[in-house]
C-alpha cells in the first residue's frame, strides 16, 4: 500500500504528537495534521491583512486564507526601523471574526515569538522575512510546534534546509512590497531547475552526484532522493512576493506553484474587493486563459499598487534570514 | 452501470484534488477498470460523469467559485440537475460541508454560506476549533470491516443531525463522522491523506451498484 502513494510517506517522520487524555485518543500535531493543513489551501490566495475590515474584506473576496501582520511589506520598507509580528488584540480579533484560516507572521529565528502566535490560536505561523530577522544564525526548530509552519525559500536548498526544520509548507520569497512578481519567478524557476536537476540524477541512479547535491545544498540525502522521487517539494509550495495583477497569479501557477499569497498587491490598490476576487478566480481558473482574461478585465491597471524598485525599495528582504 | 464506461471527476476549484486524484485512480486500476479521473472546472465537464468528488478545502471559497455571479461560472445548478439524473457524490471535510443542507459555524454565529444542499445533514463548521485542535484518531466503520479506519480532522466540521433517509456510518458520543444518503456519501475527515482506500472503494461500489 505505501508504494501506491510515495508522496504520504513522509508525514511519519519527525513529528511531535500530542495526545489527549479524553476518550478519543486524539493525536494533535502530527506531520499529515500539519502538512495536511497546508494542502487544504491549495489553489487558494492567501492574502495580507492588517485589520479587522480588511479580513472581512478577504474573506468575502473568497481567500482560503488570510495573513495577520503590523504593517504591509510596502509599509514596512517606507517605515523602516524593526518590523515586529501584529498586535495580539488585532490577531484575536481577526480570529474571532472570520471563518477561514488566520496565518500570523513572526521574527525569523524568534522561537518565543512564534510561541506566543501558537498561544493565540493562530492556524498557521510565516517565519517570515518580511519581518526583521531576530536570529543571524539560525531559523526556528518548527518541529516542535503543534502549529503549522509556513517558510520563505528563493532556491531548491533553502526550501529543502527549512523542511528539515520542519516546516509544514514554502512560499517563494519573491520581493515583497515591490508589486513586481520577476523575483518570485525567479524564485520558483530555481526551485523547479533544482529539482529537475536531482530528478536526473535519481533517474540516472547516480548516488555520487546526489550526495554532493546534498552537501551542495546543506541538506540531508534522504530528503534530496524523497524530493527527486516525488518530483516535487514533499510539502505544498505557493508563490508570494510581488504578485499584484490576475495575470500575475495565473503565471504563477502555470510555472507549478500550488497556489498564491498576496500581500501589498490588494489593500494597497484602490479597487481592493474587486482585484482579491479577480485574483481568486483567476487562480483557481489558471489554465482557462478566457477565465484569467475575465479576470484581468476586472481590475483597473490605473488603480494598481504602484510599487516600489531600486532605491525607493532601501533593501531587500529576499535576502534576509540565517542561511536563506 | 457498465465498468468500461464509468467516469468519475472532482471538483478542481480549490483543495486537495490531487490527493483524491492518486487514490481515486489507484482504486480504479485495482479493479481493472481503464478509467482516469477528471478534474472538473466547467458545467460541461459534469454532463459525463457518473460521479464527483469534492475534495478538501476552504468551503467559503469553493462555495463562492460554484455559486456566485461575479465569479461567473455557475456550477452549482449544474451540480444539482446532474445528482438529480443520478451522478454520485463523495463530500470530504469541506465538501462534506458544501453537500449539506444546513451550515453553521462554531465561532461566526451570524456566518452564512451558499450550499449545494444536496444531502439531508446540517453541519457544523471548525467544530473542535483551530488548527492546532486538528488531530487524527482511528474510527470504528463497522460497514468498512473490523480494521479501525485512520480519521484525519483538519479544522473538522461535525454532523449534527441527519433526515430519515440517511445512513449513519461512523459515530459515537462526539457526533457523526460519516453518512451515506442513496448515491451521496460524505466524511468530516480526510481519508485521501491516508493510506487507506476503503472510503474510495465504497464510493466506486456505490457507483458500479447502479
Amino acid at each position: 500500500m505505501k508504494e501506491m502513494f510515495p508522496e504520504r510517506a513522509y508525514m511519519k517522520k519527525g513529528e511531535i504528537k500530542q495526545i489527549d487524555k479524553d476518550a478519543f485518543e486524539r493525536i494533535r500535531g502530527t506531520n499529515r495534521v500539519k502538512r495536511g493543513f497546508a494542502r487544504m489551501t491549495k489553489g487558494g490566495v492567501i492574502m495580507d491583512v492588517t485589520s479587522v475590515e480588511q479580513a472581512h474584506i478577504a474573506e468575502d473576496a473568497g481567500a482560503v486564507a488570510v495573513m495577520v501582520l503590523d504593517k504591509l511589506p510596502i509599509d514596512v520598507r517606507r517605515a523602516g526601523g524593526v518590523a515586529r509580528p501584529a498586535s495580539i488584540p488585532i490577531i484575536k480579533e481577526i480570529l474571532d471574526t472570520v471563518t477561514i484560516p488566520v496565518m500570523a507572521k513572526c521574527r525569523i529565528g524568534h522561537t518565543y515569538e512564534a510561541k506566543v502566535l501558537q498561544e493565540t490560536g493562530a492556524d498557521c505561523i510565516d517565519e517570515s522575512e518580511v519581518l526583521t530577522p531576530a536570529d543571524e544564525w539560525r531559523h526556528i526548530w518548527k518541529w516542535d510546534f503543534v502549529t503549522p509552519f509556513v517558510c520563505g525559500a528563493l532556491d531548491l536548498g533553502s526550501a529543502l534546509r527549512r523542511i528539515e526544520e520542519g516546516a509544514a509548507m514554502i512560499r517563494t520569497k519573491g520581493e515583497p512590497g515591490t508589486g513586481n512578481v520577476a523575483e518570485a519567478i525567479r524564485h520558483i524557476r530555481l526551485v523547479n531547475d533544482g529539482i529537475r536537476e536531482i530528478k536526473a540524477h535519481y533517474k540516472a541512479n547516480d548516488t555520487q552526484q546526489l550526495m554532493a547535491k546534498a552537501r551542495e545544498m546543506k541538506v540531508s540525502y534522504e530528503i534530496v532522493v524523497e524530493t527527486a522521487a516525488l518530483g516535487r517539494l514533499p510539502v505544498v509550495n505557493f508563490a508570494a512576493g510581488g504578485i499584484s495583477t490576475p495575470a500575475d497569479a495565473a503565471e504563477m501557477m502555470l510555472l507549478g506553484c500550488d497556489g498564491i499569497f498576496v500581500g501589498s498587491g490588494i489593500f494597497k490598490s484602490e479597487d481592493p474587493l474587486q482585484r482579491a476576487s479577480a485574483i481568486v478566480l483567476a487562480t483557481a481558473y489558471w489554465d482557462s486563459p478566457e477565465v484569467v482574461y475575465e479576470a484581468q478585465e476586472m481590475v483597473n491597471e490605473q488603480k494598481a499598487m504602484l510599487g516600489l524598485t531600486g532605491p525607493e525599495m532601501k533593501f531587500s528582504m529576499q535576502e534576509r534570514g540565517a542561511d536563506s | 452501470m457498465s465498468k468500461s464506461t464509468i467516469q468519475i471527476g472532482i471538483l478542481a476549484l480549490q483543495g486537495d484534488v490531487l490527493e483524491h486524484e492518486l487514490m481515486m485512480n489507484a482504486v480504479l486500476a485495482n479493479k481493472g477498470i481503464d478509467s482516469k479521473i477528471l478534474w472538473v472546472r466547467r458545467p460541461e465537464q459534469l454532463d459525463s460523469l457518473d460521479g464527483l468528488i469534492i475534495p478538501g478545502g476552504e468551503s467559503t471559497v469553493m462555495s463562492r467559485l460554484v455559486s456566485e455571479m461575479r465569479f461567473g461560472h455557475k456550477l452549482a445548478a449544474k451540480i444539482q440537475e446532474r445528482v438529480q439524473k443520478g451522478m454520485a457524490v463523495f463530500g470530504t471535510c469541506a465538501g462534506a460541508i458544501l453537500i449539506s443542507k444546513a451550515s453553521k459555524d462554531q465561532v461566526v454565529k451570524d456566518f452564512s454560506q451558499a450550499l449545494l444542499e444536496l444531502m439531508d445533514i446540517e453541519v457544523i463548521r471548525n467544530r473542535y476549533g483551530r488548527q492546532r485542535d486538528s488531530f487524527e484518531r482511528p474510527l470504528t466503520i463497522e460497514r468498512l470491516g473490523n480494521e479501525p479506519f485512520p480519521g484525519v480532522f483538519i479544522r473538522a466540521p461535525i454532523i449534527t443531525s441527519v433526515g430519515k433517509k440517511v445512513e449513519i456510518l461512523a459515530k459515537d458520543a462526539g457526533g457523526i463522522y460519516a453518512v451515506k444518503q442513496g448515491k451521496l456519501l460524505a466524511t468530516t475527515f480526510h481519508p485521501e491523506l491516508t493510506d487507506d482506500t476503503r472510503f474510495h472503494e465504497l464510493f466506486l461500489e456505490m457507483i458500479l451498484n447502479d
